[in-house]
């Protein structure tokens, strides 16, 4: 009971953070714009935690599905095809498919984890050579803008402050969900004996692939849909916003820093990352050549990562 | 129509035996490491920007800048081999293939993002002065016919090194069994070094050949790696023969894609035909069990 309370406290104390914490930076929308960014990165590592840590399938197509939900949303929006409402359902809906699909093909086939991952690797190539060869459609390698969407009663907020708070939403939202199923249902033990071993969670009575697959379809729906507001956020929709460079690879890294397969560090991994990222600016370019530098030493020496550490030290009810 | 397409043919299988060098180092090191290296590409794009900027800023004769790129790849093979994976050694069955995959991704990332902000002008092609020639009605550039004959040769090298050498017969039977190969006296460290400067020396290869017919950028290295990763799939990850075979296979049929639906199409096309292939046939072309 100690622990539901506790795990309640938290939750309690995340949404209280994250509804203060943009009040302090009003007059600077710059920050509340880096801040709003955080939690889209937060989001697309929730997705990937969920994939990766929770049930060992390693999609490399982050960016790719996140990059299906802008586009899909861009494209109907722009060009009048479905309202606002319709064209994230759709989305998110497509993009819950592809990675359903993604997920029961590599069960069935029983693509061992580094299939999936370069299965997933071809997916992210694949979307790119997509979106760049109809260009006619997407506005190729430049993209294309989509401006003046409105969030209905959110839009007497400040432009950037109406994003953070409806990502905040989702995300805490999808927080609030993966207690709920984590710790009061079976889906929890189910996760714990996948982590462990996927043959004798198979043996113990757990259903290995429908776990899997249906874990995936969550994932990829809140990608898909997540995505789908990060590209009207983003005001502009091209390619090179979800290219794996640029969302897979700080997801990746915001994963393992915070802790795989919990629920808490992605929220560390994204704060600590925005931080270096920020502090980090003026090196330009060569921002990704240090994230891959940074990744090549967290996997070397802190696979575990933050909340595990900590966990390990502090506080054992954490998780 | 009928010249076009045997030149078509001839394009798809000079470029499916450069993806077969690609994909049967990775193969050989996936064999016998256990890791799956995604930083394959970069290498390659190691030795042919590494020539290019001795070449076109330096001056220096064109062997001289291909032997000195081969060694630079070369080197940077030995630092992944020797230094970077040592962690990952250390690991057993999935943990290792993950953390492999793990520290070969970031490894590739480093260098793509290093290459690209450091030569992005390096790009290599080489020229060979040689003429077209025409056989039995059909123009060939010269160039052409010398990539598909050096890259064939090269792989009938390997394959018969593997077959007949007892290096290779030591690397083979690693491959299938590392404990017994061990009893026997053969050491798994000193062919995990020897199988990474192979696997160095034909993407290296691999690279200069490609930059025959083609050009090479430096941002090309992860389109190399995935390419060279499906033929791998597709031939079973662990046979170099059936790597061979995927390779002219995927080669081919991904040129005729190029020629028909363009470029950019292409590859979504090949990715659904390998789909559909891998839901036929799991364990490869050639079927071999992991």
């Amino acid at each position: 009971m100690n622990e539901t309370r506790a795990r309640f406290t938290t939750l309690l104390a995340l949404i209280a953070i994250y509804s203060v914490l943009p009040l302090f930076f009003l007059d600077t929308p710059y920050i509340v714009f880096i801040l709003a960014q955080m939690i889209f990165f937060t989001i697309f590592a929730y997705g990937f935690n969920f994939l990766f840590g929770f049930t060992r399938q390693l999609f490399l197509c982050v960016g790719s599905f996140a990059g299906i939900g802008a586009y899909i949303t861009g494209i109907s929006l722009r060009d009048g095809l479905m309202g606002p409402v319709e064209a994230v359902v759709v989305s998110t809906a497509a993009t819950a498919l592809v990675g359903w699909a993604v997920s029961v093909l590599s069960i069935r086939r029983k693509l061992v984890v580094i299939f999936t991952g370069i299965f997933t690797l071809a997916i992210t190539l694949v979307f790119n050579n997509t979106v760049v060869g109809l260009a006619n459609i997407t506005g190729g390698e430049t993209g294309f803008r989509i401006r003046g969407f409105s969030l209905g009663p959110l839009d007497i907020l400040p432009y950037n402050l109406r994003f953070y708070y409806l990502a905040a939403a989702v995300l805490l939202a999808a927080t609030a969900l993966s207690y709920y199923l984590i710790f009061h249902t079976k889906t929890g033990y189910a996760y714990r004996c996948i982590m462990d071993d996927e043959v004798s969670a198979e043996l113990v009575g757990v259903d290995v692939s429908r776990v899997k697959s249906m874990t995936a379809l969550l994932a990829s729906a809140l990608l898909g849909f997540s995505g789908a507001q990060y590209g009207l956020f983003s005001q502009l929709i091209a390619p090179s916003y979800f290219a794996f460079a640029t969302v897979d690879l700080p997801a990746q890294i915001i994963v393992i820093l915070g802790g795989r397969a919990s629920l808490l560090g992605p929220y560390i991994g994204s704060a600590i990352i925005t931080v270096i990222n920020e502090a980090l600016k003026f090196l330009g370019p060569l921002t990704q050549l240090l994230y891959g530098l940074i990744l090549i030493l967290l996997l070397a020496f802190f696979r575990n990562g933050i909340v595990d550490f900590v966990k390990r030290r502090f506080l054992p009810w954490f998780f | 129509m009928e010249t076009s397409f045997l030149l078509f043919l001839v394009d798809g299988v000079v470029f499916g035996l450069i993806l077969s060098l690609i994909a049967a180092g990775l193969t050989l090191i996936y064999g016998l490491a256990g890791v799956l290296n995604l930083a394959h590409g970069e290498l390659l794009v190691i030795c042919t920007a590494t020539s290019a900027v001795l070449i076109q800023f330096l001056g220096l004769p064109l062997p001289a800048a291909l032997a000195v790129g081969i060694v630079m790849t070369m080197g940077a093979a030995v630092f992944l081999e020797k230094i970077l994976l040592q962690p990952v050694y250390r690991l057993e069955g999935e943990e290792r293939t993950l953390l492999g995959l793990y520290l070969t991704l970031a490894f590739s990332i480093f260098l793509h993002s290093a290459l690209i902000v450091t030569f992005p002008l390096a790009f290599l092609t080489v020229n060979i002065p040689a003429p077209s020639i025409s056989i039995m009605g059909l123009t060939l550039r010269t160039a052409q016919v010398v990539a598909g004959i050096v890259s064939a040769a090269i792989l009938a090298a390997v394959y018969i090194f593997l077959r007949k050498t007892w290096s290779g017969m030591a690397i083979r039977s690693l491959t299938q069994n590392e404990t017994g190969a061990l009893i026997v006296g053969v050491s798994v460290k000193r062919y995990r070094l020897f199988v990474f400067l192979l696997g160095a020396l034909l993407v290296s290869l691999a690279g200069i050949i490609r930059s025959v017919v083609a050009t090479v950028a430096p941002e090309g290295g992860i389109e190399f790696t995935i390419l060279g990763l499906l033929v791998c799939v597709v031939g079973g990850i662990r046979s170099v023969y059936g790597t061979i075979m995927a390779g002219l296979v995927i080669g081919v049929v991904y040129t005729f894609l190029v020629v028909f639906i363009g470029t950019y199409l292409a590859y979504v096309a090949l990715l659904i035909i390998i789909m559909a292939l891998l839901l036929i046939r799991p364990y490869g072309i050639v079927g071999e069990r992991l």
